[in-house]
């Protein structure tokens, strides 16, 4: 919510200040760059998730197959469900919390 | 609100956990299909994975008496670190010998030592089982991809490599490290003459002509053995 807040003026006399402010707004604004950060995050942890990628199917050579069985992209894969998982974690303990 | 390298670094300790525990179960599935040498990294595997699941019993403990946990970094490892300790001492205390250890004001110190112990041997575990895993693996996708004729073999200083039933021997003569390892070695088969390579880095190539003809090729070089890669051409 906006709205004008005529403040005392401390320096000089007659001086008025016109400032905006009220709770919802900087509450509203916290949540926004709470979300902005936990969003660069994860988009950060993607890719340091593929850089393990990468190097876990240099390790495993040109077969990228634990025991030429199962591809090692699983785990990566399940890493991104993982890594996903605690952002809208994240997200929702901010948002679900009750007042 | 946390710092964003702290957030970076709770976010990176999950997924890293989650990745190995993932890793060391497709481990233990894969390994027990595939049986032969993957047998024992899938077992030890299983005694890693029942390990950590009998430590994270005792985690929601741990928190309790810890709460200062929540804001730190690397906050699972460290709760991993007080719930093995929490659990050594419950079975120390269970354990005939703990009035002993009580009567020797040892009962905090001793659970310690152990708890350090355990969270390094179950850290070394998982390392061993990943690292072993990931050679057999990589091993055999190697001989896998070999046509037939080729062949990927691997010698010692004092250890000669055979290829194609002893019909030619590499033995490694010297491995010298300047700015890169350089390997000297002679190249044998019974009834022809010897072949020297002097000083010859990985990716050098050369032919050796006895009855067959072989194209040899050094693939990789280390302190104490090197590999070649061995090709056997029709005359």
């Amino acid at each position: 919510m906006w709205f004008v807040q005529v403040q005392t003026p401390v320096r000089g006399v007659g001086e008025i200040t016109i400032s905006r402010s009220g709770s919802s707004w900087g509450e509203f604004w916290t949540s926004i760059s709470y979300v902005i950060q936990h969003t660069i995050i994860l988009a950060l942890i993607v890719v340091s998730i593929h850089g393990i990628k990468l190097l876990l199917e240099h390790s495993l050579g040109e077969d990228d197959k634990l025991f030429g069985l199962i591809r090692i992209r699983w785990a990566t894969d399940t890493a991104h469900i993982i890594a996903l998982v605690r952002y809208l974690w994240s997200i929702l303990k901010r948002f679900g919390r009750p007042k | 609100m946390k710092s964003f390298a702290k957030l970076y670094l709770s976010y990176l300790e999950t997924v890293l956990i989650g990745i190995i525990l993932v890793i060391l179960t497709l481990i233990v599935v894969s390994g027990f299909i595939y049986g032969r040498n993957g047998l024992l990294p899938a077992a030890l595997a299983v005694v890693t994975l029942g390990a950590v699941a009998y430590v994270s019993l005792g985690r929601s403990r741990a928190l309790r008496a810890h709460p200062e946990l929540r804001t730190k970094v690397f906050k699972e490892s460290r709760l991993f670190y007080f719930a093995l300790n929490g659990q050594i001492l419950k079975i120390t205390s269970s354990h005939p010998s703990g009035p002993l250890l009580d009567s020797l004001s040892r009962k905090q110190a001793i659970p310690q030592i152990l708890s350090r112990i355990t969270s390094i041997t179950v850290a070394a575990l998982a390392i061993w089982v990943i690292w072993s895993s990931f050679s057999i693996s990589a091993n055999m996708a190697q001989q896998e991809s070999l046509e037939k004729g080729q062949a990927v073999v691997s010698a010692g200083l004092g250890i000669p490599a055979t290829v194609f039933n002893k019909s030619v021997v590499i033995e490694l003569i010297e491995i010298s490290s300047e700015t890169t390892f350089r390997v000297t070695a002679v190249v044998r088969s019974q009834g022809y003459p010897e072949m020297k390579i002097e000083g010859a880095g990985v990716g050098y190539e050369t032919t050796y002509v006895t009855r067959s003809r072989f194209n040899i090729r050094i693939q990789k070089i280390d302190s104490t053995s090197a590999e070649f890669f061995v090709e056997r051409i029709a005359n």
